[in-house]
């Protein structure tokens, strides 16, 4: 059985497809199989950040139509053996995206894959919730900013009511906050909310923090994931997020002052203890 | 950090964003998990406590709480001292 993630935000523009592409990537350079698929039926870019745009012949919803079958809309990816993309349809609506569709390409997924990365689109509306239905954990993007936040808190509500999960009483999915475009320097002076605030705030464990990098745009022009760049911060974060996925011990990275590291590690593990 | 706040004139901004989230998320949970109805029979019970009274909207408070398989609804409403119209 395939383990099934979410890339879920509620909000758009803070990391989703960014977080989708690196850590499926970073799941496959590690030697799982494993599958991204796209949620954002209408605004499709995944297939843009994955670098693979030009070969989409069929999609998400020419599967649940039955108009083609899965491994004909399966992209594998050019560089990354066992890293295959599915992407979403580019003229329809979400409407189409149905629960028993969506089960339907998860279960046959899962035959073949360990795991099955889901980048949901923005918003809370049905493209949303079927990227997160069968989850079995949910990856949680969010910016230190407060639009981004509040979002992210809706969305966790969805994630412990709406969700299959939720809905049969079986165990809750597992939720993990990964904070993007973060600047230690401006949290540091106060003007921006801090990895502490954000995660008093949600209530959720820590998985990474990406800190705003040039490199993700870069990466993107080029339609690489970022994870590949490995003397970018953005990809060295993605890479250690991957790693504690996979239940290692790595220590967060990119989270203090440039300056006066050491100083300031031992203050946070103070303040971690009060 | 608190304290340190307190002696700077200005608060940062980001203390702020902090300050407001708690509240607004908190609010949104609390709504979340009530029942629909909930903030109407508070304002029809509001209207029907200052026909009598003069009572502070903050002094009414109206919670529906859930044990096990039944709902007890409970109404408080601090009355003002000697106030009655």
């Amino acid at each position: 059985m395939a383990k099934i993630i979410v890339v879920t935000s509620g909000k758009g523009g803070v990391g989703k497809t960014t977080t989708s592409a690196s850590f499926a990537t970073g799941l496959a350079m590690r030697g799982h199989r494993t599958v991204v698929i796209d949620f954002d039926v209408g605004l499709r870019n995944l297939d843009l950040v994955m670098g693979c745009e030009r070969r989409v012949v069929y999609d998400l919803v020419n599967v649940i139509q039955n108009e083609a079958n899965l491994q004909q809309a399966l992209i594998k990816d050019k560089t990354v053996p066992k890293l295959y993309v599915l992407a979403a349809s580019q003229t329809r609506d979400k409407e189409v995206l149905t629960q028993e569709g969506v089960k339907k390409i998860l279960d046959e997924l899962s035959k073949e894959f360990k795991y099955i990365v889901c980048d949901s689109p923005a918003g809370i509306e049905k493209g949303a919730h079927m990227a997160m239905y069968y989850a079995d954990e949910a990856l949680v993007v969010t910016n230190p900013e407060v639009s981004s936040v509040r979002d992210s808190d809706r969305i966790l509500g969805m994630l412990s009511s709406k969700t299959g999960r939720a809905v049969e009483g079986q165990e809750p999915i597992k939720e993990h906050l990964i904070i993007t475009r973060y600047n230690s320097n401006r949290v540091d002076s106060g003007e921006m909310l801090s990895i502490e605030d954000i995660k008093e705030l949600l209530g959720i464990e820590l998985m990474g923090v990406v800190p705003e990098s040039e490199a993700v745009l870069d990466a993107s022009n080029k339609g690489q994931p970022v994870i590949h760049n490995l003397s970018s911060s953005a990809g060295q974060a993605y890479t250690d997020i991957v790693a504690r996925f996979l239940g290692e011990d790595v220590p967060m990275r990119f989270i203090e002052k440039e300056k006066g590291f050491f100083k300031r590690l031992f203050r946070s593990h103070k303040e971690v203890a009060v | 950090m608190s304290l340190l706040h307190s002696f700077r004139r200005r608060r940062k901004s980001a203390s702020v964003a902090k300050d407001r989230l708690q509240i607004i998320i908190a609010q949104e949970r609390s709504n979340l998990n009530s029942e629909d109805y909930l903030p109407m029979l508070r304002e029809e019970i509001l209207a029907v406590i200052a026909k009598y009274t003069k009572v502070d909207r903050e002094h009414v408070r109206v919670d529906l709480q859930h044990r096990d398989n039944s709902a007890v609804l409970e109404l408080n409403v601090m009355l003002p001292e000697k106030e009655t119209v």
